[in-house]
This record gives C-alpha cells, structure tokens and sequence, in this order.
C-alpha cells in the first residue's frame, strides 16, 4: 500500500500543509495567491478527499474489493479516464509518466489498467492539490 | 465540465499560470469526481 508521504515524495512535495499564505507551486510564475478562508476550505477538501481515496485505490485494496463495487469503480475511472490518464502523466519528474506506461504496457486487460492507472493518478492528484496551492 | 477542459486547468496549474478563479474551479471539479469516486467506494 502507499504511503502518503513517500507519495508526496515522488512528486516533489511534503505532506505539511502551512497556514496563512499560499503561493504558486515552485517553479511556476510565482504569482502570489491569496484564499478566503472559504476558498481555502475547497482546496483544503481536495486534499482531504484524496487522503481517503488514495488508500483504497492501491493494487492491493482492488484484488480485495467486492465484484459488484470493483465494476462501479472501473466505469467510472473507464467514464474519466482520459483524465486520469493524462494526470498520471504529469509528474515533473517523469515518475508519473514512467509508471503509467509501465501499467498500460504490462497490463492487457483494460479493465485492470484503468484502476491501476487509477492509483497511480492518485498521486500526481494529491500532488496538484498541495502543490498547486501551497509552496512546499 | 468536459475531461478536455479539466485537463487544460491542470496543466496551466501544472505550468503555474493558472489564476485563482481558475485554480478553485479545478480544485471544484476534482472535489466533485472525488466525492463521486469516494460514494462509489463506500
């Protein structure tokens, strides 16, 4: 199973989430951001969304989930998948890029690549969500 | 909001050019497929 702060890691970021000002991500344009506490509330939820999602969508949590779910699951990821896809291929160290080939290139069934995809796009998710706001 | 769209925010995001408005809206949509995901996992 991941480990949220090897995830961060592999992107570049660090699991602490400071307070008062956001900025840009390092290496942007660096225009400073500054949220209400309301605006702040919608970015802080897509981080705490994706800490809950991101353990249950790991390889290993899949092989143990419920049939009926599993195939709820992979429509969705299959109804977002271009999406997901082109997250998983985002990371800036080309970590991202590299495992999402490594799935589709080793992973026939389309089904199957969809929830690994989906895992693997969890990360640079939870990447954009801190890092797209708060300077790591 | 179409996954063409959604992809074109993150990227300014990735690039860092994104403005506010267009960072929240992201962070929007990304809560509403999370929330989605999250309903079809519980």
């Amino acid at each position: 199973m991941f480990k949220m702060d090897k995830m961060l890691g592999a992107v570049g970021l660090k699991p602490k989430i400071p307070e008062n000002t956001v900025t840009a991500t390092p290496g942007s344009d660096a225009k400073e951001k500054v949220y209400t506490a309301e605006e702040q509330a919608i970015i802080d939820k897509s981080t705490e969304l994706l800490n809950e999602a991101t353990p249950m969508m790991t390889e290993e949590a899949m092989t143990s989930m419920e049939p009926g779910k599993l195939a709820k699951l992979v429509g969705f990821m299959k109804s977002k998948k271009e999406f997901f896809v082109r997250l998983a291929s985002f990371a800036a160290s080309g970590a991202g890029l590299a495992a999402a080939i490594e799935i589709v290139s080793t992973t026939p069934d389309i089904n199957t690549a969809a929830v690994k995809l989906a895992g693997s796009a969890m990360l640079t998710l939870l990447g954009f969500a801190v890092g797209s706001s708060y300077k790591g | 909001m179409t996954q063409e769209e959604l992809i074109a925010l993150a990227e300014k995001i990735k690039a860092g050019t994104a403005t506010k408005e267009e960072t929240l809206t992201y962070h929007k949509e990304l809560n509403k497929i999370l929330l989605e995901m999250k309903a079809l996992l519980e």
